[in-house]
């Protein structure tokens, strides 16, 4: 074991960094899009409604690993040669694009309405009206959502070795390659996975607890 | 639209690898309630012997992606033990219900603690036995309120179930993937693919709001 970590350890923990790498790369401007998308969600115009509602059932609706294929196919079928770390990024937002978008959304439609007219009746127009009444009312229930859906997003990632980007669960398929050493691998693989993870979760629990003043 | 009536062409073609995901699931969601059950009561239990390894149990499979825990199971610890080959269809369904347990119980539990503790007092100081409490007062009043993420959790077995291609299972991905190499469209196969998984978690959906209407309290009364 000492000997397996000595020598491939570095390998391994390449693969970490590129996990971290393609989920928090994947993740931030996922759920920016996310929230933009949530506004299509509630929006009253059926042709913002629609489209948004279709992509993000879409993506709900299917297995991680098969929207990982689908882009990878496609980029493939475009012969578009695209570093597979950037695909992975890209499967990784627009997964957390369609579920950030449900948790803004219900986070919006716990506002009362009586808080956007009474933001608008002291004079504040959409944008500083969203700023500086809204948003802060969404943070409490969209933080630990949002990080708590970080943390499954982080699982999911695992798949991404299926199709060949070289993170964590591809780091240690590489290794057992070279050593032969299953079991150890990955332990030593799952034991990464298990702290990166429940430390996100840790995060969401506390943002969970410090956030929620008016509960 | 060529396109599409080709992809219409291929969904027959995936059918045995649905059944072969249908049965996966259907088997790994008994096996996760079947486990979910005494898994709740060891979590709720007051005896630290019962509740700690439960909880030790929930936190690791909360931390571990599926992916790993498969891999765990079918790779690993069959090179530990100095096993022979094991069924990997087997060893993926044990897998995904293992997984499943631990999120139906937190689901369960939730639902629980959000009934008044005063319910089942109330019950039993009517004379109810714990077993009438549970089955009359408790149960009818938290199954609407833990339906939809119940059925949440079983959507999220059914989207993790494709581990399975991983290790060797021909369900509906890899059935996709072979037929992909078979007609040289790697598109096409794909997206019959997940159209067929739209439609499965789309109807778990459906039928899952239709039973929420169906079980509120006092709908029958209406």
């Amino acid at each position: 074991m000492i000997e397996l970590i000595s020598q491939y350890g570095d390998q391994i923990l390449w693969g970490l960094a590129g996990t971290i790498l393609i989920v928090g790369g994947g993740f931030i401007p996922g759920a920016l899009v996310g929230t933009a998308l949530a506004f299509g969600l509630v929006s009253r115009r059926r042709l913002l409604r629609g489209p948004a509602r279709g992509f993000v059932e879409l993506i709900r609706n299917t297995p991680f690993l098969i929207q990982a294929m689908l882009l990878f196919a496609a980029f493939g079928v475009m012969r578009l040669r695209i570093d597979p770390m950037l695909v992975g990024g890209a499967v990784v937002a627009i997964y957390t694009s369609a579920y950030m978008a449900e948790i803004v959304r219900g986070a919006l439609k716990s506002i009362p309405a009586g808080q956007w007219d009474a933001a608008s009746a002291l004079g504040l127009r959409s944008l500083r009206r969203f700023r500086l009444v809204i948003f802060p009312q969404l943070l409490p229930f969209v933080l630990p959502a949002g990080v708590n859906l970080l943390g499954t997003v982080a699982k999911e990632s695992a798949f991404l070795s299926a199709v060949s980007v070289a993170e964590l669960t591809f780091a240690g398929q590489v290794v057992i390659a070279q050593t032969f050493k299953v079991f150890e691998v990955w332990a030593i693989v799952g034991t990464l996975y298990l702290v990166l993870i429940l430390t996100i979760l840790a995060a969401a629990r506390r943002l969970e607890r410090g956030l929620a003043w008016h509960a | 639209m060529d396109y599409l009536i080709e992809i219409g062409e291929i969904v027959p073609l995936l059918l045995d690898g649905l059944l072969v995901t249908l049965s996966i699931c259907a088997v790994a969601t008994g096996g996760a309630f079947a486990l979910a059950i005494p898994l709740l009561a060891a979590r709720r239990s007051g005896r630290a012997w019962l509740n700690r390894p439960a909880i030790v149990y929930i936190t690791l499979i909360r931390g571990l992606p599926i992916l790993i825990l498969v891999f765990l199971f079918y790779f690993g610890l069959p090179a530990l033990l100095g096993l022979g080959r094991v069924s990997a269809f087997w060893v993926g369904v044990v897998a995904l219900a293992m997984n499943g347990a631990a999120f139906l119980s937190e689901v369960l539990r939730g639902a629980i603690a959000r009934l008044a503790v005063g319910q089942g007092e109330a019950a039993l100081a009517l004379g109810l036995s714990r077993f009438q409490t549970w089955r009359l007062v408790l149960i009818p009043q938290f199954l609407p309120i833990a339906l939809p993420a119940l059925a949440g959790e079983v959507g999220f077995l059914i989207k993790a179930s494709p581990v399975l291609s991983l290790i060797t299972v021909v369900d509906l991905t890899r059935r996709s993937q072979q037929v992909a190499m078979q007609t040289f469209d790697p598109l096409a196969p794909l997206i019959a693919a997940a159209f067929l998984y739209f439609v499965l978690l789309w109807s778990l959906a459906a039928l899952s709001r239709r039973l929420e209407v169906h079980l509120e309290p006092g709908a029958h009364a209406l």
